[in-house]
């Protein structure tokens, strides 16, 4: 059974499009990780699951239920995005809020004590005894964390569980993570940083603009990885002899995207093994003079992903007037 | 009883905000103050003795503004921020997160807020009470009538201060609307010369002068209809006019609840 399913998945907020028909399939006790920059439609995506907001169209379920049918939460353990608490309640009345709201018998010292929010020696008073509007954002953090693990949920909704968190806090929330899926449950973590997720999750999804660009193990992705590579040739010839270069580099398997640089030609390669095929088809139109390759990291391909194409999308374009 | 856990998690949260205590300190002087004023003016007064009944009477007459304009100030400052104040800092997705509908939230707010404003009134109607003890004659019956009505008079602002609040989308605009609404229900409506329902009388008729029907007019307002049940709990009267303000100040409470549902509802956090 999938955790999480979504099949065209899409929301609109006027002419905006958050989530564009978006296919997920989270299985039954995996860890997830969500991947995308902030305003790639992932917390709209979590919104529209949890009930937050209503889809425009398409289909979803958690743990079989529709979105926002709320007797699911029950064996849902929600961290939400930001740092949304109640400033006058104090952190253990937050746990027992969240107890109460489930049904569920909870050891709140334990609870707080977990994710880093228990008595300190440091500490003259109890953190959980003090009211959640004199946080700091990491306290604000770990009591929202604190309140997602009530009741052994089935499945963990994390929204960005370590942004706002010391290096400290935010390996314990990897460790927390794994604690809990040993223990069964499933876990959806979404964050903007690729590090906080490749050490925990099975597999990860990478959202670019509403979509998935890609979902993979952590391990295949890296595969994929270290064959993409930029190849990049300098060469002599005319503008047409280049323009073939470029034509006939483009049509060889493997190659994503080839672009003229002034006399050099360059040729991205989701494969290695196009980097040969790809030099080969230029040098019919050109004299190769020079070439370089560069490999390229995982991080780097995230922040391609994330980066690169926002940039794209920056470049002026002629009015239509 | 997804929504009781909600209303005691409010009662509790609302109950620490300094602004209400602030406004329940000065309700518990204006009650404290109009009972001791009021006292000594009518044993000042040759004609009525200075009795607990009369008292309360002066209190609750149609002459008495002061309930049905503080009240009502009291009532939407403790509900105007209860839903779209969750909205604006985040917390209603921690509150959505749990197994609770948004029925539940609704509801829940909206019986934990009146909790909280029926906690405050009593505190200011057990000093007005102290304040009576000095007095002969005191009559529990009324007073203890005229807190259960103003109580309602309080429900019926924190049900339209829930109902704004669940259905607009920014904390100013949830200020500016209860403000707008007070002044419509208080300043145009039932206080003298009652521009709206005159308004009304001289659109349907043609004249100013008040119909047959003007009483009932008036009393669709809330403060009307809580100065016409008062003002029927005093003389023991309780006709017509009396059952049409009851079913009033009934839909009141009802209806800003149930619209702020079906809006909030419909809307994406």
């Amino acid at each position: 059974m999938s955790a999480i399913r979504t099949e065209a998945l899409t929301k609109r907020y006027g002419d905006v499009v958050a989530v564009d028909s978006l296919d997920m399939d989270v299985e039954d006790g995996e860890i997830y990780g969500f991947l995308g920059p902030n305003g790639a439609g992932k917390t709209t995506a979590i919104d529209v699951l949890l009930g937050y907001t209503h889809a425009t169209s398409g289909d979803a379920s958690v743990l079989g239920e529709p979105p926002g049918d709320h007797r699911v939460h029950d064996r849902v353990g929600v961290m939400p995005e930001g740092f949304g608490l109640y400033p006058r309640l104090t952190g253990r009345e937050h746990v027992e809020f969240v107890a109460e709201s489930k049904g569920v018998d909870v050891n709140t010292d334990a609870v707080l004590e977990r994710v880093g929010l228990g008595d300190a020696a440091d500490e003259e008073e109890d953190a959980g005894d003090r009211r959640a509007g004199g946080y700091s954002k990491g306290m604000k953090k770990r009591l929202l964390l604190a309140t997602a693990l009530v009741g052994e949920p089935e499945l963990l909704v994390l929204d960005e569980p370590t942004s706002g968190l010391d290096p400290n806090g935010a390996r314990r929330v990897r460790e927390i993570v794994r604690e809990e899926n040993d223990r069964g449950a499933t876990v959806f973590f979404s964050s903007h940083i690729l590090g906080q997720v490749e050490a925990v999750c099975d597999r990860v999804a990478i959202m670019q603009e509403g979509k998935l660009a890609a979902v993979d193990t952590v391990d295949g992705l890296r595969d994929g990885v270290d064959a993409v590579s930029r190849l990049s040739v300098a060469a002599e010839g005319t503008d047409a002899s280049f323009e073939a270069a470029v034509t006939a580099a483009y049509d060889v398997e493997g190659v994503s995207d080839v672009s003229r640089n002034e006399d050099t030609v360059v040729i991205s390669c989701l494969r290695g093994d196009a980097k040969v095929g790809a030099l080969d088809a230029v040098r019919e139109h050109l004299e190769v003079r020079d070439f370089t390759t560069e490999e390229r990291s995982l991080d780097e391909l995230f922040a391609e992903y994330t980066e690169n194409r926002g940039a794209e999308d920056a470049e002026p374009t002629e009015d239509d007037a | 009883m997804s929504w009781l856990v909600v209303a005691r998690k409010e009662f509790r949260d609302a109950s620490r905000s300094h602004t209400l205590w602030i406004l329940t300190a000065l309700f518990v002087l204006l009650i404290a103050g109009a009972a001791y004023v009021v006292g000594t003016a009518l044993s000042a007064g040759p004609q009525v003795d200075a009795t607990g009944t009369a008292l309360v009477s002066a209190l609750t007459g149609r002459a008495s503004f002061f309930l049905t304009s503080f009240v009502p100030i009291l009532g939407l400052m403790a509900s105007y921020a209860s839903i779209v104040g969750e909205r604006t800092s985040g917390s209603a997705k921690l509150l959505l997160g749990l197994p609770h509908s948004r029925r539940d939230v609704v509801l829940g707010k909206f019986v934990g807020r009146a909790a909280v404003l029926a906690a405050a009134l009593l505190i200011g109607f057990f000093a007005g009470f102290v304040v009576m003890l000095s007095y002969d004659r005191i009559s529990p019956v009324n007073y203890l009538g005229f807190i259960f009505l103003t109580t309602v008079l309080g429900t019926v602002y924190v049900a339209v201060g829930v109902g704004v609040s669940a259905t607009v989308a920014s904390r100013s605009r949830a200020a500016a609307s209860v403000v707008g609404i007070y002044i419509f229900l208080k300043v145009l409506w039932d206080t003298f010369p009652s521009v709206v329902p005159r308004g009304i009388v001289y659109v349907v008729t043609g004249s100013l002068s008040p119909p047959d029907w003007y009483g009932f007019l008036t009393a669709l307002g809330p403060n009307v209809a809580y100065t016409n049940l008062s003002a029927g709990l005093i003389e023991r009267e309780f006709g017509s006019l009396e059952l049409f303000s009851a079913a009033v100040i009934l839909a009141w409470i009802v209806l800003p609840v149930a619209v702020g549902y079906v809006r909030f509802n419909r809307s994406d956090l």
